[in-house]
């Protein structure tokens, strides 16, 4: 079938990054203990910014 | 929007001598829906339906029949449509479209309008009529918002979710997207026209002055980036909607994605960085960046229990978890309490991204290594 490729730039990056800071966000209190510093600065700091774009998909607001 | 009183050259319509037809003789700015089909006699009855149900029909709907070896043609024509039969397009769809618009461009005015549309889709009553509304309004395209269709299981289930929240997120972006995809979207000719004389002139890549770039693997997503660059806008509003087949297999989803997700790569590359393609590439970088955390977490994961024995959970964590699991529900709100049950789970829908995260990175490699490229 002939598809669309709406998905590459679209949701290709606001659902996939969602996934991947549930993914930080869901149990990052190992990481400190893992040894990897630097790793867990990086996935903390990702996740943080993450989480702030999904407040933003949660607010409510006027659609078109 | 003055129509101009010019008659047509009929001439040449992309429509077969034996059938008698002509563009229908309106002063008004006409519309022709153009399908490109590949053996698609599932599906093209219930498109070809869906736009002689609409508020305002088009004048003409063709069905380019490329390569068909099924009842494609003979099932559009039962349904009303026009059939124009490709010869010897090696181009898949785009060379498909090339080929109906190279006669069909020449025969309209700069006021009459194309709805290029999948044979999967299905449209709402009010899409050609909104659509129209917002082309009269100087746009460069006017595209549709998809939701999935049922069936697929739950590889299918995983991707309606998927789409509702694209549709949800263009709604709140009140129409603003990224690309004008190739399940429906409405252009003018005088457009169209622009594309092919920038092609020609080398303004923008593709070199051959037609359409559509048959070079690429997401020739929706580089039509996009060209009207952008001719300094068009594009919008899909919330009255064009559509629905939409989803693939019912995993081992189909993975190559439908990764044939997107590397076409949209190479059509970044063919564009280089520009004032337009600029927050493309930031997006691109965001979500390698996304695949490379994922895989620092998951290994980190297996790292502390190989050592520790255990993960230490932090209360910080588990809010901003719980952040992420709000986040889920309510952007999937519109597919009713099963599915946001479902979202709650995390786990679940992670994997899914999980998995198109694999796909992602398996396209950047393919694009940097330039390798066989597979439909």
């Amino acid at each position: 079938m002939y598809n669309s490729g709406v998905l590459s730039g679209g949701i290709g990056a606001g659902g996939v990054l969602a996934g991947g800071a549930a993914a930080a966000g869901g149990d990052l209190g190992a990481l400190p203990f893992s040894g990897l510093g630097l790793v867990w600065f990086v996935v903390a700091a990702f996740a943080l910014v993450m989480a702030a774009t999904a407040l933003w998909r949660i607010v409510p607001r006027t659609q078109a | 929007m003055s129509v101009n009183t010019q008659s047509r050259d009929t001439s040449r319509l992309p429509i077969p001598e034996r059938s008698g037809v002509s563009v229908p003789a309106i002063e008004r700015a006409l519309v022709i829906a153009l399908i490109p089909a590949h053996n698609e006699e599932a599906q093209i009855a219930d498109a070809i339906r869906s736009l002689h149900e609409q508020e305002s029909p088009p004048d003409m709907i063709v069905v380019c029949a490329d390569n068909c070896t099924d009842g494609t043609a003979r099932i559009a024509e039962d349904a009303g449509a026009y059939v124009f039969e490709t010869v010897g397009n090696e181009h898949k769809k785009a060379g498909a479209l090339n080929q109906a618009l190279d006669r069909l461009l020449p025969a309209l005015r700069d006021e009459d309008a194309i709805l290029v549309m999948d044979a999967d889709s299905i449209l709402v009553p009010t899409f050609l009529s909104e659509a129209q509304k917002h082309l009269r309004n100087g746009l460069g395209g006017v595209g549709g918002v998809f939701t999935g269709r049922s069936g697929g299981g739950f590889v299918g289930t995983l991707q309606r979710n998927e789409y509702a929240r694209y549709a949800r997120d263009v709604a709140r972006l009140k129409g603003k997207v990224l690309v004008l995809t190739g399940t429906a979207t409405l252009f003018s000719a005088r457009t169209l026209r622009h594309v092919v004389w920038a092609r020609a002139e080398g303004v923008l890549p593709g070199r051959v002055p037609q359409v559509y770039d048959t070079n690429v693997l997401t020739e929706d997503n580089e039509l996009t980036l060209a009207l952008l660059h001719l300094g068009y806008k594009v919008l899909s509003p919330k009255g064009c909607r559509l629905t939409t087949e989803v693939m019912e297999s995993w081992r189909d989803l993975y190559r439908q994605r990764l044939r997107w997700k590397r076409g949209a790569l190479e059509n970044l590359r063919d564009y280089g960085l520009t004032r337009v393609t600029v927050r493309y590439w930031g997006r691109q970088i965001l979500t390698l960046f996304g695949i490379v955390v994922t895989l620092a977490y998951l290994l980190s994961l297996t790292w502390s229990l190989a050592v520790d024995g255990a993960v230490h959970v932090h209360p910080i964590w588990l809010a901003v978890t719980c952040v992420f699991v709000a986040e889920r529900l309510v952007t999937v709100r519109a597919r009713g309490p099963l599915q946001m049950a479902l979202a709650a789970t995390v786990i679940v829908e992670m994997s899914f991204d999980i998995f198109l995260q694999g796909v992602h990175a398996k396209a950047i490699w393919d694009a940097l290594l330039n390798n066989e490229r597979k439909w």
